[in-house]
């Protein structure tokens, strides 16, 4: 126990590396294509749901639920690209914020498909508790057990996940540091910086447009699988609007344009909101227990405030490019 | 059935006034100043505390309550541009967006410290019932009905009329244009969020008044909502946003009407508001007032 | 030679016996210190509920705190922390993380919700083995304990037990095949309550013309309050917090067509003028787990002088309460802050046999259980009666009526079968 108990610290490393990852789909539709994708938070949902909903009715088996949930976060990009995509950047960003509201409203209102305002544990009925992350379970103690020798001793399940999460989390960096540098990136670069004359050399814009969406889309639904393997039990309430605001929080804490600052912007954002989980010493333990979760808040603000006025470029940005921004 | 429609389009111009009013704060706002302004909500709250602190703590009666939070809601507006947006502008529209973002915060959680969870009402006997044969209305209705009835023909006037109005008028149209003819851009700019601080002001008492009780989550809630008036009626377009509002309101609450096949479950209601705007943005982007942009 | 022997070692065994039957009670006295911590919606749309939670559970813990001072006793209690869960399952199992992993707690009081209990349980409470006492209603949150003695505890009555003592007691009232409108507030509580509800009501035979889950959070509920009288309903049934229901309930009077003498409210609404709002003459609400009401003005005496200002008393926020009183009392019979061990002795504490004590009767029943007596702890909402299972039983449920005056008092008490 104490401040440095690695077992907390684990955990948040874990989600850490889920944000990354959104983080990441949200950088291929924003910085590289110039996107402004507010409903980010809707390919998430619609993965975890569809994946949990697999599961739990029909019983398929993990692997195939979450490839399956990744197919649905493709499909609502399509849904969501075919009409909105060549709307003006304003435009989008508000169509894409009202897409996100509506698949929260359905969530939260279809009960016999997605439980209700209860969540995944009500998918079978009120009286019987419907969970999906059983076969993850499983598969990590396997894992804990095989990587015993490495260590001496078996590793938490977190340490594991962690593992796991960023595993693939650089996976997608490496892949997406690629892709930036091949001609696919720098056409969409293009498109983020003038479509017109993109089109006007004869590229289809709009496909490629589709692309960015997707790709991001099916980042945004592994990174939403595993969140709610991770958390085991979700509610619509995970998934407002704020979520998307959070990754793009994570991208600027970073730096806009720079693909491996991710990471250290979600790192940044960790320590922002679970950093500020730690106010129970003097003098703000004489505030109660209860106002210091407002306290907490209002510091998340202020401290977003000081950052943007100090450091808008993020950590690792630069200034310069800053300037150049419309 | 037909009773239920008169009632159904009061109880839709009731919602309407209140995202009118506190649109065209938000949409001048939008226009001049360039920046979508997530703490706007926030004003809308602190104006109906304002006014619960003037009306049930000083006694003073329900419109000097709206007067004194249309005075401090536009105090704090040009207080928050001066002190922090002013000094921050440049830094991109995202980077605004978020700071707006972290004052919103700010102001609904010091809300949340200073005046407790809990709800609140004002002073106002909400079971008066005042029948008007096909419609029943309630004295904070009508109240919140007539307030919107002076205000909005005079915000109208004042936009149309006057040469402030129409000095802003033209700075959010187009902001270059208007430097080059002689307009001081940055005093527009900071008159705008007086204007924006004190239509916020009286809507944020009109809320409380109407919904008859209400918490710090006030604004926040509302939010979304005052940005979709925003889009409906246009970007930066005023008198589109007092119409948007209005609009908004209407469908909102008509669509559960019975004649409609039975009419829209109540709870769906948000999800109606969302599909619309998305149907505009699809078909007419530029809103109902707002001009179709060449690029 | 060995004679004398023999009496020099009888001699020292019996005073060897005689000191240790006269070692000082202390030595069997336990000293511990139990550590609490809040999980609940501390900020945010779940604030007003949540802060009433966390006040209630700082009220119980300051409480036995003091008295412990007060007897000189070696065992302490103490809140850690309150963690705010935000309502949301993903939050809610980081802040149960930093209770667990960090503050070290024994036990967790929270959350009210269910979705972010179940989360918070599986990933959390559960592995770590970390007692939780939720004020979630969701039926099937006890069953996440698969072994004994369990971990999650639900102190509330569970949506299926009030959704069928409500379709008895409307059915008493009104007749079985009665036409009872409902309305239901749009989140986890109110459309699962209202789903259990109608499925006992059309099972008796009952109609419901009107059935309206309407979004608590909107600035107007006339149009539900609209459609909410319509259908020439025999009776109502509402489920909300006061003050959100309150929106509903000033353009229902507006209408003039509703009668609140024919109207029934879930526990949420048995008093709203206690809860900062106000009541409506005629309507009748429940309270599960009814006592005679024995602690429960006591209880809300002492929240109405200690609770800061602009906390108002909350539904939900006495099983708080009574959560603390329980989990100590189970602490000091099994003489360990241990949470397993404290886990198999809440069923004891909270059921027959054993003396009845109320949380006014504190320091008694401290005395009697470090004596080593059974006692039967009555929490300010009622007998609780914990099964093994995790669940409380409510065998007796309270009808209360709204009166004339505003206030509202009990006029019934029935018995479920």
């Amino acid at each position: 126990m104490g401040f440095f108990n690695p077992a907390f610290w684990m955990y948040v490393c874990v989600i850490t590396g889920i944000y990354t990852i959104m983080a990441l789909g949200l950088y291929v539709q924003f910085s590289l294509a110039g996107l402004p994708n507010f409903g980010h938070v809707a390919f998430m949902a619609v993965a975890a749901y569809a994946m949990a909903i697999l599961v739990i009715r029909y019983e398929v088996p993990l692997i195939a639920a979450s490839f399956a949930g990744v197919a649905a976060a493709i499909a609502l990009a399509f849904l969501l690209g075919i009409p909105t995509l060549r709307l003006r950047s304003d435009y989008l960003a508000i169509a894409t914020v009202a897409a996100g509201e509506i698949v929260r409203y359905l969530a939260m209102n279809l009960p016999d498909i997605t439980g209700g305002p209860v969540g995944s544990m009500a998918m079978l009925g009120p009286t019987r508790l419907a969970m999906y992350n059983n076969g993850w379970q499983e598969m990590l103690d396997s894992l804990r057990n095989s990587l015993a020798p490495l260590w001496g001793a078996a590793p938490s399940r977190d340490a594991v996940t962690a593992l796991l999460v960023w595993g693939m989390a650089i996976l997608l960096l490496a892949l997406l540091w690629r892709l930036e540098a091949s001609p696919w990136g720098r056409v969409q670069k293009g498109i983020r910086e003038d479509d017109i004359a993109v089109a006007a050399i004869g590229k289809n814009v709009v496909a490629f447009k589709m692309q960015a969406l997707i790709l991001g889309a099916v980042m945004g639904g592994v990174a939403g699988i595993l969140l709610a393997l991770q958390i085991g039990v979700f509610s619509p309430d995970d998934y407002q609007p704020t979520l998307t605001f959070y990754a793009y929080l994570i991208l600027i804490l970073g730096g806009m344009n720079r693909v491996w600052a991710i990471p250290i912007g979600a790192a940044l954002f960790s320590l922002l909101y679970s950093g500020t989980r730690f106010l129970n010493f003097f003098p703000l333990s004489l505030f109660d227990s209860g106002s210091r979760a407002f306290l907490r808040l209002f510091l998340v603000g202020l401290l977003l405030v000081l950052f943007m006025a100090l450091r808008p470029q993020g950590l690792m940005g630069s200034r310069r490019e800053l300037l150049l921004e419309k | 059935m037909w009773q239920q429609l008169a009632q159904l389009i009061v109880n839709g111009v009731i919602t309407g006034t209140i995202l009118a009013l506190t649109g065209v704060g938000a949409t001048l706002v939008f226009g001049i100043q360039r920046i979508a302004n997530f703490a706007h909500g926030e004003y809308l709250t602190f104006a109906a505390y304002l006014g619960l602190i003037l009306n049930s703590a000083l006694g003073l009666d329900l419109l000097s309550a709206t007067l004194g939070a249309m005075l401090g809601t536009a105090a704090l507006a040009v207080a928050l541009h001066l002190l922090v947006l002013k000094p921050l502008r440049g830094r991109g529209l995202v980077a605004m967006s978020l700071v707006t973002v972290g004052l919103g915060l700010m102001l609904r959680d010091a809300v949340f410290i200073l005046a407790g969870p809990q709800i609140r009402q004002l002073r106002i006997d909400e079971t008066v019932v005042y029948d008007l044969r096909l419609v029943r209305i309630s004295p904070g209705q009508a109240v919140a009905v007539a307030i919107t009835l002076v205000v909005a023909p005079s915000l109208a006037l004042f936009l149309a009329r006057t040469p402030l109005g129409k000095a802003m008028r033209a700075v959010a149209d187009n902001r270059a244009l208007a430097e080059i003819s002689g307009i001081d851009v940055d005093r527009i700019g900071t008159y705008v969020w007086l204007l924006a601080g004190g239509l916020a002001g009286i809507g944020g008492v009109l809320f409380a008044v109407v919904q008859g009780s209400f918490d710090p989550t006030l604004g926040f809630q509302v939010l979304f909502l005052i940005f979709t008036t925003v889009v409906l009626g246009g970007i930066g377009s005023a008198y589109g946003a007092l119409v948007g509002g209005f609009v908004l309101g209407l469908v909102m609450e008509v669509s559960t009407w019975s004649g409609f096949a039975g009419g829209l479950e109540a709870r769906f209601k948000p999800v109606l508001a969302f599909v619309a705007l998305i149907l505009l943005l699809l078909y007419r982007p530029q809103g109902l007032f707002g001009k179709a942009r060449v690029l | 030679m060995r004679k004398d022997r023999l009496l020099l070692a009888a001699a020292l065994a019996s005073s060897f016996l005689g000191a240790a039957a006269s070692l000082p009670a202390s030595a069997q006295q336990p000293s511990f210190t139990l550590k609490f911590g809040v999980l609940a919606g501390l900020t945010g749309e779940p604030a007003a509920s949540g802060q009433g939670w966390n006040a209630s559970a700082k009220l119980a813990i300051d409480f036995v705190a003091s008295t412990l001072e007060r007897m000189k006793l070696p065992v302490k209690v103490e809140l850690t922390d309150s963690q705010d869960s935000q309502g949301t399952p993903a939050q809610g199992v980081e802040a149960a993380q930093k209770l667990v992993q960090i503050d070290g707690v024994d036990v967790i009081i929270g959350d009210f919700y269910s979705s972010v209990t179940s989360a918070a349980a599986t990933s959390v409470a559960i592995p770590n083995k970390v007692l939780m006492f939720t004020g979630g209603t969701n039926p099937s949150l006890t069953k996440l304990n698969t072994s004994q003695p369990s971990i999650v505890w639900q102190p509330v009555a569970a949506d299926d037990q009030q959704g069928r003592a409500l379709a008895l007691i409307i059915a008493d009232a009104l007749g079985p095949k009665a036409k009872i409108n409902v309305g239901a507030r749009n989140d986890a509580y109110g459309s699962s309550l209202a789903a259990v509800f109608k499925e006992a009501w059309t099972r008796q035979g009952g109609t419901i013309p009107q059935y309206v889950i309407y979004n608590q959070q909107q600035p107007t509920l006339d149009t539900e309050a609209q459609q909410l009288v319509e259908g020439s309903p025999d009776g109502w049934l509402f489920i909300d917090f006061c003050q959100t229901f309150e929106k509903l309930a000033q353009p229902m009077i507006r209408t003039g067509k509703w009668d609140a003498a024919k109207s029934f409210g879930s526990d949420t609404l048995n008093d709203c003028a206690a809860r900062g709002s106000k009541n409506y003459p005629g309507m009748r609400a429940t309270q599960a787990n009814a006592s005679s009401g024995a602690s429960f003005p006591a209880f809300k005496a002492l929240f109405a002088k200690n609770a800061k200002q602009g906390i108002a008393f909350q539904p939900f926020t006495a099983e708080a309460f009574d959560s603390v009183f329980v989990a100590f009392l189970a602490a000091l019979e099994a003489k360990s802050a241990k949470p397993m061990e404290i886990a198999g002795h809440v069923v004891d504490i909270t059921n027959d046999p054993g003396q009845a004590y109320t949380f006014e009767q504190i320091e008694d029943a401290i005395r009697a259980v470090s004596a080593g007596q059974k006692i039967h702890f009555i929490g300010a909402t009622g007998p609780l009666n914990f099964s093994p299972n995790g669940r409380v039983n409510a065998l007796a449920y309270d009808i209360w009526q709204h009166k004339p005056d505003g206030s509202a008092a009990v006029i019934r008490t029935i018995t479920l079968k």
